[in-house]
């Protein structure tokens, strides 16, 4: 079966990428989805663009919306109400018994009932569920900010060529750990022709941070990370000139100034 | 006799997770349009997965420790297969044995003839 090109994909991505939170991760599958539609009808003889058209019919703006906010629901929102609810519980619990002069007298039974209920519900949902991340916000280097190209249009050092930097490098010598900037789940790590060994981490719905040119890497695809926790080593690997960390922080699929996330120093 | 394109929401709601479970547990790992089109061929097009329960489903599943994934990248997209974790494994066997016992109990609910499949 022919797969759609480049283009063709670039266009059904546009598509998907509608809503007011876009989740990443659900954007890919429906992509891969909606391209698998699309080339079974082109197989029994369909063109792209009718094929495309009754693909659409099926896969509304709506119901795309609608799936996103379902898998928003059980993925982020649920677990963080959950926490909250847990949070007061524990907080209204632990204040009616810490506190029991402050209140009028029958509030001491009432304090020992709470204290019964309360836990019991709530604890194992407080362990297990991890409140939302925060972007990154610490550098990449352990107090190693030699900045040797910013964020923007630049001329490649390797391909010599106007091309758009995505991300910041930093100069540090070979092997100077790499930390993780926020916590979060390793998306990549493996070798690859441009980036050399290179680790993605995804954070939350919205962000990822990507890591480049390394020399070794430390940790394996699902994993899950905490901010600061050593990922791997600075290195030379793909199309670098010197040793040095490329690091990029990707916002809703879209690289952003890393600048932005570092701590103002 | 019942003829009916597509059975209603509300029973493929009430099975999905049963069916996902069941499904990876005989085929390994698969991903979502594969599922749908592996359902649409078994049921003859009466059992229809739609990316509206199926994904939020999935990702559910996931987030309970129940499946886990590998991404893989085909034709220039990014492939996502599910596969179940060891508590998942078991997860399957304890709700298929629980539709089993309820298809009986419905049967003798709903008074159905002893010969109805």
């Amino acid at each position: 079966m022919k797969q759609l090109d480049e283009t063709q994909l670039h266009d059904l991505a546009d598509y998907l990428r509608i809503g007011l939170r876009r989740y990443e991760p659900l954007q890919e599958e429906l992509l891969d989805h909606l391209a698998c539609m699309i080339e079974e009808k082109m197989a029994s003889g369909m063109d792209f663009k009718t094929a495309k058209s009754e693909a659409l019919e099926y896969f509304t703006k709506d119901e795309v919306q609608r799936t996103e906010g379902k898998t928003l629901y059980f993925v982020h929102t649920k677990p963080v109400l959950m926490k909250i609810f847990s949070l007061l519980g524990i907080t209204i619990a632990l204040g009616i018994i810490v506190f029991p002069d402050k209140e009028q007298e029958p509030k001491p039974e009432f304090a020992a009932t709470v204290e019964v209920v309360e836990p019991e519900l709530i604890a194992p949902n407080f362990l297990e569920f991890a409140l939302p991340t925060d972007p990154p916000d610490i550098a990449p280097l352990n107090g190693n900010h030699h900045i040797t190209s910013g964020y923007g249009m630049r001329v490649h050092p390797v391909f010599n060529k106007k091309m758009l930097h995505r991300g910041m490098d930093f100069k540090a010598p070979l092997g100077t750990p790499i930390l993780a900037t926020a916590d979060g789940t390793i998306e990549f790590a493996d070798d690859e022709p441009n980036y050399g060994l290179k680790i993605v981490i995804q954070h939350d719905g919205q962000y990822k941070s990507l890591y480049a040119h390394m020399s070794e890497i430390k940790v394996a695809v699902g994993e899950k990370v905490t901010k600061g926790t050593v990922i791997g080593l600075v290195g030379n690997s793909g199309k670098s000139t010197a040793p040095h960390l490329h690091y990029e922080i990707i916002k809703d699929g879209k690289a952003v100034n890393p600048a932005e996330y570092l701590p103002k120093s | 006799m019942y003829i009916c394109p597509m059975y209603s929401r509300e029973l493929v709601k009430g099975t999905l997770q049963t069916v996902i479970l069941r499904l990876l547990r005989e085929r390994g790992r698969m991903y979502g349009y594969e599922m749908t089109q592996y359902v649409k061929e078994v049921s003859a097009g009466k059992y229809q997965l739609t990316e509206g329960s199926l994904y939020p489903t999935l990702h559910k599943l996931e987030k309970q420790g129940l499946l886990g994934t590998e991404k893989e990248q085909i034709g220039g997209r990014t492939r996502k297969y599910y596969r179940l974790t060891e508590k998942g494994k078991v997860a399957a066997g304890s709700r298929i044995d629980e539709f089993k016992d309820f298809l009986q109990t419905m049967q003798r609910i709903l008074d159905l003839k002893p010969d109805v499949k």
